[in-house]
This record gives C-alpha cells, sequence and structure tokens, in this order.
C-alpha cells in the first residue's frame, strides 16, 4: 500500500516533497540543522575564494606567458619559439645575392646542384642559409667536399658560390645573374 | 576601464567543455607528430651535420656541442612516440607535458644550425600550452578509461583562449617586424614584389623550380602596394579574432588567403596556418564532432 506522499508523488508531477526531511525541529536537531547550514557557507566561500584564486592564477600565466612570446621584440633579439617574427620583414633591394652550389661537367658546363646535394634537405631556406654561413664563416672548402661527396658521376668539379641577380631582370624573364663569384672549388672524391 | 577588465577576465575564463579542450589536443598533437614524421629524414640527418655548423639557441643554448647521434636518434623517436600518445590522449599526465617538452627541444635543435625556422614557433607554444593542461579529461582515451576528476569549465576553457591570444599576438609581432624591420617602405610595395622575386630566383640557384605564378604575377607592380598593405594590416588586426564569430571567420579566411598566395607565388608553405590547425583555438571544435554524428 503506498503512502499518501507517493500517491501524490505518482498523480502529480509536479509534486515536490520540500521539507520532508528538512523541516525545522525545535531544540536539539534545529541546532544541528542550522550547523549543517554554517558548513555549507563555508565549503561555499571556499569554493569562492579558491575559484578567484584559481582566475588570478590564470590572470598570472597569461601575463607571464604573453610576457614571453612579447620579450623577443622588446630586447629585439630573435631565437625560437620565442620569435620576433621576422619573416619577410628586411627591406629587399633590386639586387639579390645568393649563396649555392654548383656543379662542373666533363665539356665544362655550368650544372645546378638539387638542394639535396647541396644542404641534405629540399626546404630552399635551409639550403641557401647553409650554403652563406659557410662562406660567412670560411668554411666554404668544408661544405664544398661535403657537396662533392653526394654529387652524380657527370660531376668533374663543384664550386661554392656566391651569385649577384637583378631581381627586374629576373622579373621580366631577362637573363639576371650579375656576378658569380666562387668561394670553394673541390673535385668529387674518386 | 573596470568594466572593460572585467570583459576580459570573463572572456579569459570563459567555461568550455572538456571535449573542447581534448580536440584541440587532438589536432595540434596530431599536426606535430605527423611533421615530426615527415620531416623525419631531415631531423635525422642532423646527426651527420658538421660540428663547425652548429650555433644553439633558445632553450639549447647552453650546450656547447651537438647531442650525441643516438642521444639525438632517442630525443627524435621520443617527440614522435609521445606525439602519438598526447594525440590519442594516452597517459597524458606523462605524455602531455614529454610532448611538449621533447617537441620544444627537438625543433630547438633543429634550428640550432643556423637557421631559425619561425613556422614552428606557433606550434611548439599551442603544444607546451595544451601539453601542460587538463586537456585529456575529454575525447581521449584516458577519459575512456576513467572518469576524470571534475573541474569548472573555466580549467578547460582558459588554455583555448591563451592559445588564441598567443596566436594573435604572433601575428602582431611579424606585423610590427616588418614596419620595425623594413620600416614604411615595406608598404610601397616594391620590398613585396622583390621577396617573391627572391624566393623564385633562389630557388633557381638551388636548383628548384619557382613557382609559375610568380613571373606572371610580378608584372603587375600596381598590386604589391595594396597587397603589401594588407599583408601588414591583417597582422596588426589580428586581436580582431579574438571577438568570435563573423569578424573571427572573415580574419581567419584572410590571413589564410595571404599564406595560401605566399606558397602559390614563392613555394614557401606555412604547414600549420595552411592546415587550419593554427586557427584552431578560435573555434568550437567539439561542434564539428557532434555535426558529423
Amino acid at each position: 500500500m503506498a503512502t499518501p506522499e507517493a500517491q501524490a508523488e505518482g498523480q502529480n508531477p509536479a509534486y515536490k516533497p520540500a521539507h520532508r526531511h528538512h523541516r525545522p525541529r525545535p531544540g536539539l536537531i534545529a541546532g544541528r540543522h542550522e550547523r549543517g547550514h554554517e558548513q555549507i557557507r563555508v565549503v561555499q566561500t571556499s569554493v569562492m575564494v579558491g575559484m578567484i584564486a584559481c582566475m588570478r592564477w590564470r590572470w598570472v600565466i597569461t601575463l607571464v606567458v604573453l610576457a614571453a612570446v612579447v620579450s623577443p621584440a622588446l630586447r629585439n633579439r630573435d631565437s625560437v619559439p620565442l620569435s620576433i617574427y621576422p619573416m619577410y620583414a628586411t627591406a629587399r633591394g633590386d639586387v639579390a645575392v645568393l649563396g649555392t652550389a654548383v656543379g662542373i661537367d666533363d665539356r665544362g658546363a655550368t650544372r645546378r646542384l638539387s638542394m639535396d646535394s647541396i644542404a641534405r634537405s629540399e626546404d630552399p631556406l635551409i639550403a641557401e642559409s647553409l650554403v652563406r654561413t659557410a662562406i660567412q664563416n670560411g668554411g666554404a672548402d668544408a661544405l664544398c667536399r661535403e657537396i662533392a661527396s653526394r654529387v652524380g658521376d657527370e660531376i668533374t668539379e663543384v664550386e661554392v658560390v656566391e651569385e649577384r641577380h637583378d631581381l627586374e631582370r629576373y622579373a621580366a624573364g631577362d637573363p639576371s645573374l650579375i656576378r658569380r663569384r666562387v668561394h670553394a672549388t673541390c673535385e668529387p672524391a674518386g | 576601464m573596470i568594466a572593460l577588465l572585467r570583459r576580459a577576465d570573463a572572456w579569459l575564463v570563459a567555461p568550455a567543455p572538456a571535449e573542447r579542450l581534448g580536440a584541440l589536443r587532438f589536432v595540434t598533437s596530431l599536426f606535430a607528430t605527423c611533421y615530426l614524421g615527415v620531416r623525419l629524414p631531415a631531423f635525422l640527418a642532423l646527426a651527420d651535420a658538421p660540428a663547425s655548423r652548429f650555433e644553439p639557441v633558445g632553450v639549447l643554448a647552453w650546450l656547447g656541442s651537438p647531442l650525441p647521434a643516438a642521444v639525438w636518434a632517442a630525443l627524435v623517436v621520443g617527440a614522435l612516440v609521445f606525439g602519438s600518445a598526447s594525440t590519442a590522449g594516452a597517459w597524458f599526465r606523462l605524455s602531455g607535458p614529454g610532448f611538449a617538452a621533447l617537441l620544444l627541444v627537438v625543433t630547438t635543435y633543429r634550428s640550432s644550425w643556423g637557421q631559425l625556422l619561425w613556422f614552428e614557433a606557433l606550434l611548439v607554444l599551442h603544444v607546451v600550452i595544451v601539453g601542460f593542461a587538463p586537456s585529456a579529461n575529454g575525447f581521449s582515451i584516458d577519459a575512456r578509461r576513467a572518469v576524470p576528476a571534475a573541474r569548472d569549465g573555466g580549467a578547460y576553457g582558459f588554455p583555448i583562449r591563451l592559445a588564441a591570444v598567443v596566436t594573435v599576438t604572433t601575428y602582431v609581432l611579424a606585423g610590427i617586424a616588418k614596419l620595425r624591420i623594413g620600416g614604411t617602405d615595406w608598404l610601397a610595395g616594391d620590398t613585396l614584389r622583390n621577396h617573391i622575386a627572391y624566393s623564385a630566383a633562389r630557388l633557381d640557384v638551388l636548383g628548384g623550380s619557382p613557382s609559375p605564378l610568380a613571373r606572371p604575377f610580378m608584372e603587375h607592380g600596381a598590386l604589391f602596394a595594396p597587397m603589401a598593405i594588407t599583408t601588414v594590416a591583417v597582422e596588426l588586426a589580428a586581436p580582431i579574432a579574438l571577438l568570435g564569430g563573423r569578424i573571427r571567420s572573415a580574419w581567419v579566411a584572410v590571413a589564410w588567403t595571404m599564406h595560401a598566395a605566399i606558397a602559390a607565388l614563392m613555394f614557401v608553405v606555412f604547414p600549420y596556418p595552411l592546415t587550419l590547425v593554427a586557427f584552431a583555438p578560435f573555434y568550437p571544435l567539439e561542434q564539428l564532432r557532434r555535426r558529423r554524428r
């Protein structure tokens, strides 16, 4: 046999047995109830304080991360992963100086070498930078020998060079080479 | 001012479901792991590079000499393993920070050979943010194994917002760099045209094939000044992407078009933004998954 409350609950979906277990009672039980409310308030306050502390920590983290990301620009010092992102930022004139390596075949003709032969990379940024740095640091001879070990039999000589190109003429589709300066020459081993 | 700060505070700690951060972890870790996998030969080839070329930078600036080949190989392979675990969201308390640290070390080491590779920077920053956040409490193997401890939504929303802030900051820095290094002349367009010509000529002298679009495009000199102004404007205006909605999507579309134009004209590919993963923090990624269902 269902209780009257259970019957009412089943018939009326809106029925809510509010205060069934929390009805204020006199004496000792009421005191427990007040202490319970106080505990809830303490817990709520602690949670709020915790959340505010979390929010502050999140702001601190945000500001620290932002300061770190922006710091290279403030110090004008590029690095990774904290960078000034200077891609294409330099003012580039009409003349380009490019480091590369060329091969000379048995008929004396100059042949372009692949990036893989020059730098073991397919990235032109890495390949050109490698040659340029080697020329600047006096490592052109060592790089030449390294490249010579990777070229095919048809190449009889390798040259590490710096080429100056007129970009206006290049853009127009005209021959653009102004000058080629040889920094190192070597022969493939064997 | 106080109202603005309150709005900024509400934006920064806005709650998000665990699945959104989980989806961000998935796409960033997947991209980084695939990137390492595709570039594996180039990474491993550094083991044979002459020590004279070694110029340590960033967190490895203290290194006096190149790493032994076995250590370098272990780091690269370790990054791939941790990256796979991070992508799946498995053992994330270990794999998340581990992958972030390994990716930072591996990419920094690669940039320590004479050429900084800037396009890896934002990827690393995103992986670090995601790696040190509770990013495997949704959309992960860890979440399937055991119900994660309940957290407030801000714990999931905050790393996403932070990644978004970092994204726009890097674009603003790129815009500032153009004006600071190139000066206002950069906006005249000649520098941009010369950069396109330079990239094509560089590929030519290195035995590669320049973009077939480069030369025909360079004949239209009048286009370069508006293109240069648009480029700098898009970079400096990046923070508007944080507003969300159509403004965000419009900015992302224009920024993506800029990267696509660079790829088409210069054959210089920035894979992270081109695959749109760089812009993932701007979007509620978990909704894409729900739509697919």
